[in-house]
């Protein structure tokens, strides 16, 4: 049961990231973007990380991608046409690279071993909450800083000149 | 600490000079320069007298302490350094006096540079005479070889001066070179540089090690002093001024090679097979000056040859183990070759400069009374004739030679004649016989200003009394020689017979000698060549040189360096072109060379175990 | 072979499909999204790391990744919309301003 969710969501993700990959129209692409991450949250759950699965879908699903689309619709559409594609030369030479990447890092997690605690952690939403406002209580209090930087750096830069 | 006033009294004339010369003007200068030298002379007698009872040192400060051994400056007055300073201090004062009137044409024209550079040679000598350690006498030896350097070539602007200063230099550098791994040598030796600690010693180190040490140490008195081999810049050296020659010949420069070999005498003496090496090189330089003198035309250079002969007898003496002769030579040779220098100068001076061989003068004897008279009595004393003080000192130098052995002996004799003949040659060429300058100079030549002639006669007394003072001077320094009237007959009789045959070729014309010249002529040649030593060093030495770094230049030089040099442009830019392909600008390029380190580092964290 | 190492084959592979994307493309609204994908494996790889160890350090770090991813979005899209209007493209390949 376990193997058939893991080939299931797998599957959908490997397919969803090809297409962020090589569609050529950027909006599709954005759309297999949100198929990932719907597949993505579907991993969270199976992994039991309950609170991600579902900040994955609220951030990412709402937030950004309706970002993004905001952002191609303010851009004159035959502009955003106008580079669709990739480059081939980079593509002979990138991915045999990153195919041996890929074999390294799977050699790396098959052949090592993970140091074992034996700890399973019952009320995931829960511990993940109390450590976020006790152990990494000013990490989060910086996130936010980053965060309300962030707003004020992409109103200035989005503006528009006088 | 007054013997500190007898360093340091050049050097501050020197100093003010130096710095302030061209604000007090020249005559100024001269006069600063004349008083360092009186103030030097006057406390050197006082130290002498101090001294000669009991030697005494003064140390002046640590120049460079090290884990085990501190290298301090010091003066150390014993008898043999502070007479050789009072006489060096004496003569050069009057050289000093003399030079205002010699140089008195060229007054305004920067002249007090020229003073500059007499203070800081007798500094320099004072420094190597009163030095108690032998890098004190390093310090003085070179800077003789600069202020020598500076003034043999004080015509600047005459091509030959300027090559004479240059090949001076050159051939003390060899010497020098030699002198400063006999220091390190001796340091080796010795763990000392002081000259007390190294007498203490003296007996206790290895024999053949010292006496290669005495060896390279007597390299650097070789080429201080013109010995064979390092001598053609000697005779060249006379393109300076006159003063300048008289105290590079009397009592600066090349008595400091003498002086520093009787300095360290106990460290020659323990190695008696580097005492032979010095007898040798000075018989053979004496017999080789007296050739080459006898067929000179220079007034200068005739007087030169004959420095070269006296210090190679002073270096046959000292060779032979007579210390106290050869120093006893060397100061009453300061006296009457100052002397003959300066009449030679008076004489230069009269012409204004322009006339420098003997056969352009002549008859000389009516118009300028005082010079012929201080000329003679310094001929007198260079030929050995009783009772002058050339007599006494070479005397003793054929006494010892002849004790020694025959064959020293004669050779000590046929130098005496051969000084003789070419001495009272240019005496009578110059001042007997025919008026050769009639035809060049309209206006008679005029006896020297009395600036100059009142140290000419200063001198001509020194050099004839001097002599008197042999026992006391022997008895300073602790030998007894005596008097040989045998060997006094025959010496006085070889200088008389010297002086006869000059006399009768020269006054009397027995021959002629230019018909003897063209007769003799390959030996006139090998003679007047200097043995073609001069040439040979010129030619093949420095030309090979000149010839060497020609092709050096035309190969290395242009080919190879130029070459490598102008290759890098293409390679550069061969290497831009190339390299200019990454740096495209563009942002997937970049990011694919981020996954290339990527994986490289992968590579290394996972695998590399 | 458990679960959670074939997961984190599965977070290796969207990392390094992320990578090829950010090479490959030439619209940088699809780059943007192709760092999106690298930051998305990065997560995953965390959780199921902590699920292989047993924690819950990891999933508060995924926590952080998606707050800079999304202020990184923010700031990125600001970017390219300031490129537009100030140069009138949006081609990664046309910026090339390092080169002169």
């Amino acid at each position: 049961m376990e193997w058939l969710i893991f080939a299931l969501l797998s599957t959908w993700a490997i397919f969803s990231a090809m297409g962020v990959l090589f569609l050529k129209n950027p909006v599709h692409a954005i759309l297999s973007f949100i198929s990932l991450i719907l597949a993505m949250a579907g991993m969270f759950l199976h992994l039991r990380a309950e609170l991600l699965a579902g900040l994955q879908l609220i951030i990412y699903a709402v937030a950004i991608v309706v970002f993004y689309v905001l952002v191609i619709t303010t851009i004159p559409w035959e502009k955003v046409k106008k580079f669709e594609g990739f480059y081939k030369r980079e593509f002979f030479f990138g991915f045999p690279l990153l195919l041996g990447s890929f074999a390294l890092f799977a050699y790396a997690i098959l052949k090592g071993s993970f140091a074992n605690t034996g700890l399973v952690v019952k009320d995931n939403v829960r511990e993940v909450g109390k450590s976020l406002f006790s152990t990494y209580l000013f990490p989060l209090e910086v996130a936010s800083v980053i965060l309300l930087t962030a707003m004020i750096g992409a109103i200035l830069l989005g503006r528009k000149e006088e | 600490m007054e013997g500190l006033v007898v360093l340091l009294s050049p050097l501050i004339a020197f100093l003010i000079i130096g710095f302030f010369g061209s604000r007090i003007g020249d005559m100024a200068s001269a006069v600063l320069c004349i008083l360092g030298g009186l103030f030097s002379f006057i406390f050197s007698l006082w130290a002498t007298s101090k001294a000669i009872s009991q030697p005494f040192s003064i140390k002046l400060y640590d120049f460079l302490p090290m884990e085990n051994y501190t290298i301090s400056l010091g003066l150390y007055f014993d008898p043999l350094s502070s007479i050789t300073a009072s006489v060096v201090t004496f003569v050069a004062t009057l050289i000093f006096i003399y030079s205002v009137g010699y140089m008195s044409n060229l007054f305004g024209q920067w002249t007090f540079k020229f003073y500059a550079y007499l203070s800081l040679f007798l500094f320099a000598m004072l420094l190597i005479v009163l030095s108690d350690n032998l890098l004190g006498i390093f310090f003085g030896w070179e800077g003789v070889g600069l202020a020598s350097y500076l003034l043999i070539g004080y015509f600047h602007t005459q091509k030959k001066a300027s090559n004479a200063s240059l090949e001076a230099f050159t051939l003390n550098r060899i010497g020098d070179w030699f002198f400063l791994f006999g220091i390190i040598a001796t340091f080796y030796l010795f763990g000392s540089l002081s000259i007390l600690d190294i007498f203490g010693k003296v007996s206790e180190v290895d024999k053949a090690l010292l006496g290669l040490a005495c060896l390279l140490l007597f390299g650097g008195a070789v080429g201080k002093s013109g010995q064979l081999p390092l001598h053609t810049w000697l005779p060249n050296a006379m393109a300076g001024p006159t003063p300048v020659s008289a105290l590079l010949h009397a009592a600066t420069m090349v008595a400091a090679g003498v002086y520093m070999v009787a300095r360290l005498y106990p460290m020659f003496e323990n190695a008696p097979q580097s005492l032979k090496v010095v007898a040798l090189v000075g018989g053979i330089t004496a017999l080789f000056a007296g050739l080459s003198a006898t067929s000179h035309t220079d007034i200068k250079k005739i007087i030169a040859f004959s420095t070269m002969s006296q210090l190679g007898l002073m270096f046959l003496a000292l060779g032979l183990g007579d210390k106290m002769s050869a120093m006893f030579h060397l100061t009453t040779h300061a006296f009457f070759k100052a002397l003959l220098f300066l009449s030679a100068g008076s004489i230069i001076h009269a012409f204004h400069h322009h006339v420098h061989d003997i056969y352009e003068t002549g008859g000389l004897k009516r118009y300028m009374p005082i010079t012929y008279g201080s000329f003679l009595v310094g001929a007198l004393a260079l030929a050995g004739i009783f009772p002058l003080s050339g007599f006494w000192s070479k005397d003793l130098i054929v006494a010892t030679a002849y004790e020694v052995s025959f064959f020293w002996g004669v050779l000590v004799s046929v130098v005496s004649f051969l000084t003789a003949y070419y001495i009272f040659r240019e005496g009578f060429v110059m001042f007997h016989g025919k008026e050769h300058f009639r035809h060049e100079h309209k206006e008679e030549p005029h006896e020297s200003p009395g600036v100059m002639t009142i140290p000419m006669v200063v001198l001509g007394v020194m050099a004839v009394v001097a002599g008197f003072f042999e026992g006391w001077y022997g008895g300073i320094l602790g030998v007894k020689k005596e008097l040989h009237i045998g060997i006094a007959i025959l010496s006085v009789l070889v200088g008389l017979a010297g002086i006869g045959v000059a006399y009768l070729v020269y006054v009397r014309g027995l021959i002629d000698p230019q018909k003897a010249y063209e007769a003799l002529k390959p030996l006139h040649t090998t003679f007047k060549e200097q043995f073609f030593t001069e040439r040979l060093y010129h030619k093949v030495l420095a030309g090979g040189y000149l010839f060497y770094s020609k092709i050096l230049y035309m190969t290395a030089e242009r080919q190879l360096i130029d070459g490598l040099v102008n290759a890098t442009h293409p390679v550069v830019r061969g290497a831009g072109s190339v390299l200019r392909l990454l740096q495209a600008g563009k942002l997937n390029l970049y990011a694919l060379f981020m996954a290339f380190g990527f994986l490289a580092l992968l590579f290394i964290t996972i695998l590399w175990r | 072979m458990t679960i959670e190492k074939a997961y984190l084959l599965i977070s290796i592979f969207l990392f390094l499909s992320g990578l090829l994307g950010v090479i490959i493309r030439k619209n940088l609204i699809t780059l943007l999204i192709s760092t999106e994908l690298m930051l998305n494996g990065v997560n995953l790889a965390l959780v199921s790391v902590d699920r292989l160890v047993g924690g819950i350090e990891g999933q508060v770090f995924a926590l952080f990744i998606l707050a800079v991813a999304a202020s990184e979005v923010a700031v990125g899209l600001g970017l390219i919309v300031a490129l537009f209007r100030l140069k009138g493209y949006e081609g990664s390949s046309e910026i090339t301003h390092l080169r002169e």
